[in-house]
């Protein structure tokens, strides 16, 4: 692990407190991400993803429901379809 | 003579492509994260593959034909600032009340009713007006990680930035967001489901 100097500080203190590591200056959040990981053998959330479950709470899940069901919608609208029938028949 | 080789293009267009219209709508959502641009591309697109039907293979997925013509038709024409689609742009904030409901209006084949398709339109409206106020990049960063639910370090990769810049503008996505849509209610759309 090289220390790269741009001021992300990371202390890892391991279970059972038999061991602290302390590692400065890390590039970003993600090396540091990646250093815990190593250290600790497992997955951290700075490599995963957004997890709504995990990372928000109930009020912020149903907002983002709704953003997803705006922005991500399984149908199209209704009157897509008669438009799409409507410009064809008009060729 | 085979009958069916006699049908009229136009009809076997119809019956063939229109049942693509949800798809090419899902697609359309994800290149623009518009609803009103979307549906100029799936419209757009509709009018392309029927003038370039006769080039279509029978016997070759109509789908994945016509996906090809809404992609190249937004990266050719909508993604370049030249030419954006005219009619609306909800994150330029060219769009109304009016035009929303105009927009969602009931046909009779719908299950939806009209009060409901209203209510519908009043949401879509209150999120893409919250949206439109993120910062594109954060805006960008949003939609890429909370609701397309890529990974931080595809993001990263994509966006060619650093994973810590994609979880900052994330967190102040977020942030802004509760804070703009804090007094916006969930339960009308709840109470007329």
């Amino acid at each position: 692990m090289h220390p790269q100097n741009t001021g992300t500080a990371l202390i890892v203190i391991k279970a059972g407190c038999t061991e602290v590591a302390c590692m400065e200056d890390f590039s970003d959040l993600y090396q540091a991400g990646l250093a815990l990981e190593q250290l600790m053998g497992s997955e951290s959330r700075f490599t995963e993803s957004f997890n709504p479950d995990r990372d928000a709470d109930e009020r912020e899940r149903e907002i983002l429901e709704l953003i997803k069901q705006v922005l991500r919608p399984e149908k199209a609208p209704d009157e897509l379809l008669e438009k799409c029938f409507a410009l064809i028949e008009n060729m | 003579m085979d009958p069916a080789q006699e049908e009229d293009p136009k009809k076997i267009f119809e019956r063939q492509a229109l049942p693509a219209v949800d798809m090419l709508y899902r697609q359309a959502m994800k290149y623009t994260n518009n609803p009103f641009d979307a549906e100029d591309l799936v419209q757009d697109t509709f009018e392309k593959g029927f003038k370039a039907f006769s080039s279509f293979k029978p016997g070759t997925n109509l789908e994945a034909w016509l996906s090809t013509i809404l992609k190249n038709t937004y990266f050719n024409q909508y993604h370049k600032a030249q030419r954006r689609p005219k009619k609306l742009d909800a994150f330029s904030g060219d769009y109304s009340d009016s035009k929303l409901y105009q927009a969602g209006k009931v046909n009779p084949g719908s299950a939806k009713s009209s009060e409901q398709v209203y209510m519908d339109g009043l949401i879509s409206k209150d999120i893409l007006d919250a949206l439109k106020r993120l910062p594109e990049e954060r805006r960008k960063i949003f939609i890429e990680t909370a609701v397309d639910g890529k990974s931080y370090k595809q993001v990263a990769e994509e966006n060619n930035i650093k994973i810590g810049t994609v979880m900052s503008r994330l967190n102040r996505a977020r942030t802004q967001l509760k804070k703009d849509l804090a007094g916006y209610s969930v339960a009308p759309k709840l109470a007329a489901e």
